[in-house]
């Protein structure tokens, strides 16, 4: 396994976000976390890359705790897409991607040429290698995203964990981030994304993680896990999962019908509640992959 | 992935071969600016008296004209403190706007003048001779940032940078609550005009044996800052997005500020409080060769110099008395700065 949260409780000592949450993303894996807003994905996130201490459980990198990791181990084993924020300096895409390489480089390094080279070879896979010399500030946020991705591969790390990487993109960049997404997974790389649209879960996940307050209610295959009921639950629309006839898997939600009222987004501690009503479903069903 | 217009030029390669020769011009504008602020004054003296004086310094011969005790004991200390403050005080300010994520971001801004102004003036008013001023100023800038520091480092759960700025700003209105009893009880004819001349920053009193004081201290946090350029890049990503990317993002951040205050509180003692020159050469280093701290040094640390020399030049050379280089700093760098933000580019370039 390339990482493990084993029975996680994730959040901040004064204020819990999270517990009980399981997860295991192996070489090649899409894990495709899916939950409302609020439900802590990124505080899971952030936990698992050891950028919050864990309240609970453990998290390993490799066969490692992550709190025995210096941040230099941690990068090499795991690269980072943040959620898409604006850019503040005009740095050059190259210049950005570059700084994927600092893991690699000794204290007082500057970039060497295979640097530059592995950096301008993540920009052209990614098919933006004519914008190698664009200044960050003045790309699209599609254009943006992707460099950050090709960060995250110039960061040479066998696992790369993304949250909400299509969140504010078009259609069609959005397309071209899953496709991407989906081409890493082939080259053995393991991908964890949070997203919002469970249609991106049917499209490149090989796995999928429900969460809902906090709580993982369901992992498992994303035809297994993503049901109409459930969804129902834990997002309080109505929604019909139908399977198309060349075997894809789509989510269409009912704009007309009386929706549910909000889903309850109260304590943390209803969370049992919320596991409960999920009813005929076991609470957490850990997906083929296993421990 | 086509449908995407990138056919636009290679601007980082434009960038580098620009910061290229921008080394080299900003070598020769220093030469000149150096060159111009030795020949001219209340006592000017040829390109031949310059060069023949340096001839004698280099072979070591004692100074043998009055022509030659002036450049070599009065003026050449002058022109090398305004390099080396303009130098430290600009690579201090391109190093905290980076890692503080803000273009308004001075060398000032954790509080190191405001506590160096502290030790001056106390020195002032105890009426310690000189020397002890300036190690006072010194001790008083690395005193504050420490404060400051320790402050900050208490806080938790917030995020570090604003802490520090908020940290910095309440000890510096102390620092200067500090300063203004101070003048209130000082002597209204002998300390207070001290106190004042050296709130406003000059050189006119700066010798030799005062740069051999400041030079090891600047050097010291110079040589860290030089080495560690290309990853100072990734604290201005922010704190989260640096320890993602492999950099133990808190210590890097406490070498850079150590370094950076070192160099600022040791200039500040010699030279006073001169502002304006850390927040906008920065500015102009970046709009020259982009925001890359590895190309935006050198850079800065030149233009910095040259600045500070032709701005001292002009201090004692306008007016019958010496006008604080303070004074002209912000005279020219608040309209410069003006201009900045009038051509609304987003601040970084």
């Amino acid at each position: 396994m390339l990482i493990e949260a084993q029975a996680l409780s994730f959040g901040y000592p004064e204020h819990l976000v999270g517990h009980e949450a399981s997860l295991a993303i192996g070489a090649g894996d899409v894990m495709c976390l899916l939950g409302p807003n609020g439900c802590g994905k990124t505080t899971l996130f952030r936990t698992m890359l050891g950028l919050l201490p864990p309240q609970g459980g453990r998290v390993l990198i490799g066969s490692d705790d992550v709190g025995r990791l210096s941040r230099r181990d941690i990068a090499r084993r795991v690269a980072y897409v943040p959620q898409a924020q604006a850019a503040l300096f005009p740095y050059t895409a190259l210049d950005l991607v570059l700084m994927g390489r600092v893991a690699h480089r000794g204290l007082f390094s500057a970039p060497t040429g295979e640097d530059i080279a592995i950096a301008q070879r993540a920009l052209t896979d990614l098919g933006i290698g004519a914008l190698a010399g664009r200044d960050v500030t003045r790309l699209s946020g599609g254009q943006r995203q992707l460099v950050i991705v090709a960060r995250a591969l110039a960061q040479a790390a066998p696992l790369i964990v993304m949250d909400e990487p299509t969140a504010n993109l078009d259609f069609g960049n959005q397309v071209r981030v899953l496709s991407e997404i989906r081409r890493l997974a082939e080259r053995g790389i393991g991908v964890v994304l949070s997203t919002h649209d469970p249609d991106h879960a049917f499209a490149v996940g090989t796995r999928v993680a429900l969460m809902h307050q906090g709580t993982i209610v369901a992992s498992g295959q994303p035809t297994a896990v993503l049901t109409a009921e459930r969804l129902q639950e834990v997002y309080g629309v109505e929604v019909a999962v139908e399977p198309l006839r060349d075997g894809r898997t789509i989510c269409a939600p009912f704009y007309n019908a009386r929706q549910h009222h909000e889903p309850d987004h109260g304590s943390f501690e209803h969370g049992a509640d919320a596991g409960g009503r999920i009813g005929s479903t076991p609470r957490h069903r850990e997906g083929e992959g296993g421990h | 992935m086509g449908g995407w217009d990138a056919t636009k030029i290679d601007t980082a390669a434009m960038k580098i071969s620009r910061g290229a020769c921008v080394i080299p011009l900003l070598a020769v504008v220093l030469m000149f600016a150096v060159v111009v602020a030795m020949m001219s004054g209340a006592y000017p003296v040829t390109l031949d008296g310059v060069s023949g004086a340096l001839a004698r310094l280099w072979s070591g011969e004692a100074p043998q004209t009055a022509e030659e005790r002036v450049l070599l004991s009065i003026r050449a200390p002058r022109v090398i403190a305004g390099l080396l403050v303009g130098a430290a005080l600009a690579s201090a300010g391109v190093v905290y706007q980076g890692l503080f994520r803000n273009p308004l971001v001075s060398p000032d801004i954790l509080g190191v003048s405001a506590g160096a102004g502290l030790g001056a003036v106390l020195g002032i008013f105890l009426s310690l001779p000189l020397a002890a001023i300036q190690g006072l100023a010194f001790a008083g800038g690395l005193a504050t940032v420490g404060l400051v520091y320790v402050i900050a480092s208490a806080v938790r759960g917030r995020d570090p940078t604003l802490v520090l700025i908020l940290g910095g700003v309440v000890v510096g209105a102390l620092a200067g609550a500090a300063i203004s009893l101070l003048k209130i009880l000082a002597d209204p004819y002998d300390q207070l005009p001290a106190i004042t001349f050296w709130l406003l920053g000059s050189l006119a009193s700066t010798r030799g044996a005062e740069i051999t004081g400041a030079l090891p201290a600047v050097l010291l946090g110079l040589v860290p800052l030089i080495l560690l350029r290309w990853r100072i890049n990734v604290l201005s990503l922010g704190d989260e997005e640096a320890r993602a990317l492999g950099v133990e993002a808190g210590r890097l951040r406490a070498v850079v500020i150590a370094a950076a205050t070192l160099m600022t509180a040791s200039v500040v003692a010699i030279s006073g409080v001169i502002g304006w020159v850390g927040l906008v050469i920065p500015h102009v280093a970046r709009m020259m060769v982009g925001p890359n701290f590895e190309r935006l040094l050198p850079p800065a640390m030149l233009m910095g110099a040259s600045y500070l020399v032709l701005v001292d030049l002009l201090a004692r050379s306008i007016a019958r008395i010496e006008v604080p280089i303070g004074i002209l700093t912000a005279i020219v760098g608040a309209p410069f700065f003006l201009w900045l933000l009038w051509r609304g580019r987003h601040g970084w370039s």
